[in-house]
This record gives structure tokens, C-alpha cells and sequence, in this order.
């Protein structure tokens, strides 16, 4: 059977999640700091504690994907297609998708509540808390859409199809501008996120990313080697 | 040096905020910064001379640590703390002008950009290296970087951007400063911005860290 004849039309799921499902280390977060068991400071460590105690109460994880309909997706030269709006994602992002048969779209956030939690932090001077609560936000958002293309590559398995890693316009030489039309292209506030005129996303904690589905495709490694920007977080994460 | 000075260093090196503070734990029960800058001031030390001898040295030890891998940003964010909370009993002197700032230097994030963290990290360093910043906060258009220049009499100007796409808006930010104001120094930072972007828009310097600016400003200041 043609797996892709089963993708007659595309596919929109959103999922909603409590905190035990991207729950997060006391351990995790002191090694996201650069520190280890032995060498974390007494303030940070009672930071992270606090932080822990009431992170449950913070945050909202709410993800989703949409798989493109085959028919509506051409990928052309250096940029790919979808419903007559032209996405220029670059060379870097386009030697990933070129052998892919459609796309999906991937958005997760983890709400407004933390960002709003580090703010407060923030303009009242603990710039601590501020910090670590912004940092275990984006730590989150991250772990949240990895789950989110487990469940999407599970889904594709059942109909033998592959999926390329995930990119996200803003990094990896794609413009951020796209991201007004990836969102053209979702349901109005997908998973309760949406943009602004400067296509930043609210809440800011979410991730929005493209994937690459096909029969004959494979997951690479990001090529950071070949991207010029130095402290892009993609190179952290996966250094 | 001043005695007090020296122990009001150590504790804004080591984030002893004050006397009631556990931390760190080798230095539980002794007076923190809080009370060794009320006692140095009580004591007649000069206001400028708590700064100079006392803050700044501090400070100065914690952002070259942190410049070189020794420590990680929670702990200068540890000794920032210790030293504001000490700065709130010289701002009186600030206010009256017995203290002299290095220099003022205009901040924000650029048109389009909700981010502020990276921002109020590199205004904390600044400000504990001795320079006053006029904060403009967050989504900030070129004609108001222009106004606090002019109205602020200011020579340094920091830019902050954390999307590409708001790396255009500090390309379009730039040019307008340039042709706006003379003799001004546009700094730029930020995650995606490198020293080549920096270099295509016509900025002056770019750092990647807040230590990176703030010595290239007390460079500036003493050549």
C-alpha cells in the first residue's frame, strides 16, 4: 500500500498535558546551569527547590502538529511550498526536507503564567529567580515539543512514514518572518499560541518547527558546523 | 585600602548580602555588604570611595571570573544581589552628585522584541561596574533610543535583539541613530547577533558577554 495515500487529507491534533508529563530534575536543572551535585551555590540550589515546589502550578503545556495533505506540498529549490504560500527556510533547512513527500507543523507552549512568574521576579530585583524560572521555561518548551515528535513519529510509523528532525524559522538561516504564514496555515491560536506583527510568538515559552515526512527520508544531526550564529541555543542543546 | 572596603569587596565577590544571610557558609554571623557600606559611610569613608574601593573591586573580580568559565551566571546574579541591595544606601549620594558615575550609557531591546532577561542581565553588570543606564525597557523604536540620547546627553547606546527578524528592526535602528546623532557608540548583543551582523549594520561593537562591554567601557573611559 502507498503510505501516503492514507494522508488524503491533513491531519490536526492538539494535546493537552499535566506536569508529570515533561516533569523536571532537581539534577537536570543544575546541570542546565553548567554545575554539578558538588559544586552548585546554596542560593541557586534553595532557588531551584522553591522553583520546583510550585512549577506545577505555573504552567500550561499544551502542543500539537499538523500533517499537510501531500497534495498541497511541493518543495522547490531552496524552499518548500504549502497551500500557494512559499516558505524560504534556506539551504541549511532545505538539505533536510528535499526528500520528503509533505510536512508537518509542530507548536507547543508552556503558557503565560511562567513568563509572567519570571517577570515578577525580575522587576522586584530577584533577578535569580527571574533568571532560572525564564531558563527552566525554555528548558521545558523544548522537552515538551521532543515529546510532541515522539507522538507525531508514532503516528507516522503506523503508516510507515518517516520524519526529518524538527526546524523552526529563526534559527538554522530561516527568517522568523515565515512565521506568519506557518500560523496562516493552523487553526486561530493553535494550542493557545499566536503572533504578533513582528512574528513573535505568545506566550514567548513556545516553539513552533516544521518536519519533513516521507517513505525514504532520515533524521540528520543539525549542522551547526555551517551556521554562522555562535550562541544559538540549538548548538547548546546539542553540543 | 580601607579595611571595611576590603571585607565589603569579599562580600559582594562572595554574595554576602548581609549579617542575617546564610550564605556562604563560611562566612555565617559576619556583617554582610549592607552593613559594611552603612559602616564605612558612617565611618567617614567618602561615598565615592565605598563605590571605587569597595563595589567595583568586587564586582570586577566576579565579571573576570565569569569571563573566563570560573564561575556561571547565577552566581554573578548571586554577587549582584549583595551589591544592590548595599547600593540602595548610596543612591542619596548619587541623587546629590558626591558620586560620580563612570558614564551613562541608553538601553533596550530593540522594535518587535518582547525579551528582557538578557537586557537586565548585562544593566546589572554595568551598573555594578560604576556606569549609570537608563533603562528603556522592552519593544523599543528608534525615535525613542534617539530622544533618551539627546535629552540624556548620552555617548554609548546598547541594543538588545533576541529574534532574527528583530535583528532587522536594530539594522533599521541603527541607521537612524547614525544619521540622527553624532558621537555616539551603538553596542549591540544579543543570541542570534554575531560581530558579522554587527559589522553589516554599521554598529560599533558587538559583545557576546556583559563583561565584554563592560570593560570595553572602562577602556574607553580611561583612554
Amino acid at each position: 500500500m502507498d503510505s501516503l495515500i492514507s494522508l488524503k487529507q491533513s491531519i490536526v491534533k492538539e494535546f493537552k498535558f499535566n506536569y508529570e508529563a515533561c516533569a523536571i530534575s532537581e539534577n537536570h536543572i543544575i546541570e542546565l546551569l553548567g554545575y554539578d551535585a558538588d559544586t552548585v551555590p546554596e542560593p541557586v540550589l534553595e532557588t531551584i527547590i522553591f522553583l520546583l515546589e510550585e512549577l506545577p502550578n505555573k504552567i500550561r503545556l499544551q502542543s500539537g502538529y499538523k500533517i499537510f495533505n501531500p497534495r498541497k506540498v511541493k518543495l522547490n529549490g531552496d524552499n518548500f511550498i504549502i497551500d500557494n504560500r512559499t516558505f524560504s527556510c534556506g539551504k541549511i533547512i532545505y538539505s533536510s526536507l528535499k526528500n520528503s513527500e509533505t510536512i508537518a507543523f509542530l507548536i507547543s507552549s508552556v503558557g503565560t503564567e511562567i513568563e509572567e512568574w519570571s517577570k515578577h521576579f525580575m522587576d522586584n530585583g530577584e533577578v535569580l529567580k527571574g533568571y532560572l524560572i525564564d531558563k527552566v521555561a525554555s528548558e521545558l518548551v523544548e522537552q515538551l515539543a521532543d515529546k510532541t515528535e515522539l507522538l507525531l513519529e508514532d503516528e507516522l510509523k503506523e503508516i510507515e512514514l518517516h520524519a526529518t528532525n524538527r526546524y523552526s524559522p529563526g534559527y538554522c538561516g530561516w527568517s522568523v518572518a515565515d512565521q506568519q504564514n506557518l500560523f496562516s496555515l493552523l487553526p486561530d491560536k493553535f494550542c493557545g499560541v499566536s503572533i504578533n506583527a513582528d512574528s513573535m510568538m505568545m506566550p514567548t515559552k513556545s516553539v513552533s518547527a516544521v518536519i519533513g515526512v516521507g517513505k525514504n527520508i532520515e533524521k540528520k544531526d543539525y549542522q551547526c558546523s555551517i551556521c554562522e550564529i555562535e550562541f544559538c541555543y540549538k548548538r547548546e542543546r546539542n553540543a | 585600602m580601607n579595611k571595611i572596603l576590603q571585607q565589603l569587596s569579599l562580600c559582594i565577590e562572595k554574595g554576602r548580602v548581609n549579617k542575617d544571610s546564610n550564605y556562604p557558609p563560611d562566612m555565617k554571623g559576619l556583617s554582610g555588604a549592607f552593613e559594611l557600606t552603612r559602616q564605612a559611610l558612617e565611618e567617614g569613608v567618602s561615598a565615592q570611595a565605598v563605590l571605587n574601593d569597595g563595589f567595583l573591586p568586587g564586582m570586577k573580580i566576579v565579571g573576570d571570573k565569569f569571563r573566563d568559565g570560573k564561575i556561571f551566571l547565577p552566581e554573578v546574579l548571586i554577587s549582584a544581589k549583595a551589591m544592590s541591595s548595599a547600593m540602595e544606601l548610596l543612591k542619596p549620594y548619587f541623587q546629590s552628585g558626591e558620586i560620580n558615575y563612570k558614564g551613562k550609557v541608553i538601553m533596550g531591546t530593540v522594535a518587535g522584541d518582547l525579551h528582557d532577561i538578557g537586557k537586565n542581565i548585562v544593566k546589572m553588570v554595568l551598573e555594578g561596574g560604576g556606569w549609570q543606564v537608563v533603562d528603556l525597557g522592552i519593544n523599543v523604536r528608534a525615535e525613542k533610543f534617539i530622544d533618551a540620547i539627546k535629552s540624556n546627553s548620552a555617548k554609548v547606546i546598547g541594543l538588545s535583539a533576541m529574534l532574527t527578524t528583530t535583528m532587522q528592526n536594530m539594522n533599521e535602528i541603527v541607521r537612524k541613530i547614525k544619521l540622527e546623532v553624532n558621537d555616539v557608540i551603538v553596542i549591540v548583543g544579543g543570541a542570534p547577533v554575531t560581530k558579522a551582523f554587527a559589522n553589516s549594520i554599521n554598529a560599533d561593537e558587538y559583545f557576546p558577554d556583559p563583561q565584554g562591554m563592560l570593560d570595553y567601557l572602562n577602556k574607553k573611559t580611561t583612554t
